[in-house]
C-alpha cells in the first residue's frame, strides 16, 4: 500500500498477541488490559504516534494513524496487548495534538 | 459501568388502572392477562401485577414466529396496490397533525404508542391515567430490564445499561439515588445532578416517525422523559425537536403540563438544527450547550460526562414512549408482541415507490412485506430495499418479502431495522445513481472536524458517482472505468470506517458496501456500457 511506513522496529504484523516471550515493552511487569483511544477532531496527521508504535498503527495515504490488525475496524479505540503497554505510553506522551489517551480496556 | 439491582427488588406500586380507550383507538379484542402468554419469564415483579392490561396486545405479531427464513416468494409487483396520491385507507388508528398514521389491514391491532396516542393533557390522561411514579432507582430499572427494552435512535442499545449507567456516574458510591454519599476521594471529580434529553431531532432525511410520534402522543413520550429523570434522579430535562409542527405540539404540550402541575422535573423544549448529524448523541448535547450541533469526541460516555459535564441520559423519543408505556402495563405485556430476543414494536417510516408513505408501528418481527403492505403496497415491481435509512444498508429485493424486521430477521444480509426505516426503490431505478446521491449528500454533511472522514468521504462520493456513471456514456470524474471506481469505493470505504470522533463515516461505509453486495450485476452493466435500471439518467 503507498505511504504505509516501511519500517519496522519490532517483529511483524502478526507478533503483538500479548506473548510474553515477545521482546517489545522491555519485558515490564504485565499490565491490565487497555487500548488507545484516539481524539480524530485534534489529530492532525503528524504520524508520530505510528513511528512508536509500528506494531499496531501503520499510516494512511494522507498520514492519519491506521490501525493495522485487520480485526479492529475501528481506530477509534485499538486495544493494546500488555507488552506493548509502554509504546503505547510513549506514543500518548509524544502526540503534539494531545489526541491519544490510554484507557483502560473494558 | 452498571449496577446491581437485585438487592432492590422491584417494589409493586399500586396498580394502575387500565386504560379506557376513547372509542376512535378501541382496541380490536378484549386484553388478556399477560402473564402466561409472555414468551420469556421476566420475574417475578409481573406476577404480583396480573391485572396488567395494555390497551391492545392480541394482534398477530404475539402468534408470528420471531425467525424467518429467507423468503423466496417474489415480490409482487404491487401488494394491494393503490394510486398514487390517493389518501391511506382509513382504518381504526389515529391520524396526527398532518401526518397519516393509521395502519390498516389485518394487522391493525399490534398498534401500542400509537393506540393510546392523544395530543391533549385531558385525552392522555383517559388514555393512560396519571404518571406511574415510581420513586428514584430500582423499580422502574428494573422493569425496564426485565422488558428487554432497546433504544429506538438507531443503535439498539438495551435502555436500562443507559439508565443504570447515568445513576452509577450520579452516585459512585452506592449505585443509587437517594443513598448518602460520602466524600469523593480526592483527585474524584464531582459528577453533578444528571440531565435527560429527549432526541427528536431526527436528522435522517426521510424518517418521520420521531415528528409523528410527537405530533400525536407528546404527553407520552413527556411522561417517559420524567419517569427516566425520576430513575436516575435528574435535575433538568430537555427536548431537542427538530423545527415544525411536532415542535410546535410538544412546546404546546409543555405549556399544558406545567398548568397542571402534571411535572416534577423541569422540562425546556429547545429546537435542533435540520442537519444530518445534529441527532447524535454528542451533537444534542453540544447544541444544548450553546456549541454548534456537532459531534465531540468523547473518550468517557456522555452518562459520566455529558452537558456541562453532567452525568446526561440522551434517548430518542419513541424509546422514551415506550419506557412510559412498560411503567404503566408492565414488562410482561411489553413483551406479549414482538419476538422473545426483540420485544414490543417499533415504529417505521415506510418510504419510497409505496402508495401511502409513512409511518407504521408493528411488532419487531413483522415480515417486510406486510410493512410495505401497511402503507398500501409497492406502486411499481421492487429493485431493491434500504434498510435503516441514509446511513443503512441495501437488501436486493429477490431476498423476499418474508423477512422479519428484527436485528435476528436481518442479519444474515448485514442490515438492521436501524432508526426504523424501510425505503422502496422501483426495479425501474439505478440503485448506483441512488447510492452516488445519498452518499453525496452524507459527504457534505461531516461535520469537518475528524481528517479521514473530511478528506475520505468526498474521495468517497467521487468514486461512488464513477460507478454510477456509465462507462462509454457519461465519463466518470475520474475518468476510469465503473469497475475501476467500485474497487475504488471499497477501499476508500474502508479507510473512512470507524475512523471519526462519530459514527457518521461508518454508516456511510456500511451504504456503499451494501451497495457493492447488491449491485454488482449493476456495476458489472455499467461497466460494460449499459444501464438495467430503466430509468437511469442519460
Ligand atoms: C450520525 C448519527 C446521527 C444520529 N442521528 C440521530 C437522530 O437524528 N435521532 C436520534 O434519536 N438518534 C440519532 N443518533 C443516535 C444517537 O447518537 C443516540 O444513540 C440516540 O439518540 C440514543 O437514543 P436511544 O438509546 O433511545 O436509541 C445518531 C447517531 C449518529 C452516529
Ligand atoms: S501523533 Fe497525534 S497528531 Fe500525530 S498522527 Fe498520531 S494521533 Fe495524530
Ligand atoms: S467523524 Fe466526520 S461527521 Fe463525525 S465528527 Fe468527525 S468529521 Fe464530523
Amino acid at each position: 500500500m503507498p505511504g504505509l511506513s516501511q519500517r519496522r522496529r519490532t517483529a511483524p504484523d502478526d507478533a503483538p498477541d500479548g506473548h510474553p516471550d515477545s521482546t517489545a515493552g522491555g519485558g515490564g511487569p504485565a499490565v491490565r488490559p487497555a487500548r488507545l483511544w484516539i481524539d480524530w477532531t485534534a489529530c492532525d496527521a503528524r504520524g508520530w504516534c505510528a513511528e512508536l508504535l509500528p506494531e499496531l498503527l501503520a499510516r494512511d495515504p494522507a498520514g492519519y494513524p491506521l490501525a493495522r490488525a485487520a480485526s479492529a475496524q475501528t481506530t477509534r479505540n485499538i486495544t493494546i496487548p500488555a507488552p506493548l503497554a509502554s509504546h503505547a505510553r510513549r506514543a500518548v506522551d509524544a502526540c503534539p495534538r494531545l489526541a491519544l489517551r490510554l484507557l483502560p480496556d473494558g | 459501568m452498571t449496577v446491581e439491582h437485585a438487592d432492590s427488588p422491584p417494589t409493586v406500586t399500586a396498580p394502575v388502572p387500565p386504560p379506557r380507550l376513547a372509542p376512535a383507538a378501541a382496541p380490536r379484542e378484549p386484553a388478556a392477562p399477560p402473564g402466561p402468554a409472555s414468551p420469556v419469564d421476566t420475574g417475578p415483579a409481573d406476577h404480583e401485577r396480573p391485572d396488567h392490561q395494555g390497551p391492545d396486545h392480541q394482534g398477530p405479531g404475539h402468534e408470528r414466529p420471531g425467525r424467518q427464513g429467507p423468503g423466496r416468494e417474489p415480490w409482487p409487483a404491487g401488494v394491494r396496490q393503490i394510486r398514487i396520491g390517493a389518501p391511506p385507507p382509513t382504518g381504526p388508528g389515529i391520524t396526527g397533525t398532518g401526518h397519516a398514521v393509521t395502519t390498516v389491514g389485518a394487522d391493525a391491532g399490534t398498534q401500542r404508542v400509537l393506540a393510546v396516542a392523544a395530543a391533549d393533557l385531558a385525552s392522555h390522561y383517559r388514555r393512560c391515567g396519571p404518571v406511574p411514579w415510581r420513586g428514584p432507582g430500582g423499580p422502574l430499572l428494573a422493569e425496564i430490564r426485565d422488558s428487554g427494552l432497546t433504544g429506538r435512535g438507531g443503535a439498539a442499545f438495551p435502555t436500562w445499561r443507559k439508565l443504570s449507567a447515568v445513576v452509577a456516574a450520579a452516585h459512585p458510591h452506592t449505585g443509587r439515588p437517594g443513598g448518602r454519599r460520602r466524600v469523593a476521594p480526592s483527585g474524584t471529580r464531582r459528577a453533578g445532578t444528571p440531565v435527560v434529553v429527549a432526541n427528536a431531532a431526527e436528522g435522517e432525511p426521510e424518517s418521520t416517525k420521531d415528528a409523528t410520534l410527537l405530533a400525536a402522543a407528546p404527553h407520552l413520550v413527556l411522561d417517559g422523559l420524567q419517569l427516566a429523570a425520576e430513575a436516575v434522579g435528574a435535575g433538568e430535562a430537555y427536548v431537542q425537536v427538530k423545527p415544525g409542527a411536532a415542535a410546535e405540539v410538544v412546546r404546546r404540550a409543555v405549556v399544558e403540563r406545567r398548568a397542571a402541575g402534571w411535572d416534577r422535573c423541569r422540562i425546556e423544549v429547545r429546537e435542533a438544527p435540520a442537519t444530518f448529524l445534529a441527532g447524535e448523541a454528542s451533537a444534542v448535547v453540544a447544541a444544548l450547550e450553546g456549541a454548534p450541533a456537532r459531534p465531540r469526541a468523547h473518550w468517557r460516555p456522555l452518562a459520566d460526562d455529558g452537558l456541562h459535564g453532567r452525568p446526561t441520559l440522551v434517548h430518542n423519543v419513541e424509546t422514551l414512549a415506550h419506557l412510559a408505556m412498560i411503567a404503566r402495563w408492565g414488562a410482561a405485556w411489553f413483551r406479549c408482541v414482538g419476538t422473545a430476543d426483540e420485544p414490543g414494536t417499533l415504529l417505521v417510516t415506510v418510504t419510497g415507490a409505496v402508495a401511502a408513505p409513512g409511518v407504521v408501528e408493528v411488532p419487531y418481527g413483522t415480515p417486510l412485506g406486510e410493512l410495505v403492505a401497511l402503507r398500501g403496497g409497492a406502486t411499481e415491481p421492487v429493485g431493491a430495499l434500504r434498510l435503516g435509512g441514509y446511513a443503512g444498508t441495501w437488501l436486493p429485493a429477490d431476498v423476499g418479502p418474508g423477512v422479519a424486521m428484527s436485528r435476528e430477521g436481518l442479519a444474515p444480509w448485514g442490515a438492521e431495522p436501524g432508526p426504523g426505516l424501510v425505503s422502496v426503490l422501483p426495479a425501474g431505478a439505478c440503485g448506483l445513481a441512488e447510492t452516488a446521491r445519498i452518499v453525496a449528500y452524507l459527504a457534505g454533511q461531516n461535520a469537518g472536524q475528524c481528517g479521514p472522514c473530511v478528506s475520505g468521504l468526498p474521495q468517497l462520493a467521487r468514486a461512488v458517482a464513477g460507478m454510477a456513471g456509465v462507462a462509454g456514456r457519461n465519463t466518470a470524474p475520474d475518468g476510469e472505468n465503473p469497475a475501476q471506481s467500485a474497487s475504488r469505493a471499497l477501499r476508500l470505504a474502508a479507510l473512512v470506517a470507524g475512523r471519526g470522533a462519530c459514527h457518521h463515516p461508518d454508516g456511510v461505509a456500511r451504504l456503499v458496501h451494501s451497495a457493492l453486495r447488491t449491485f454488482a450485476a449493476d456495476i458489472r452493466a455499467h461497466a460494460q456500457g449499459h444501464c438495467i435500471g430503466s430509468t437511469h439518467p442519460g
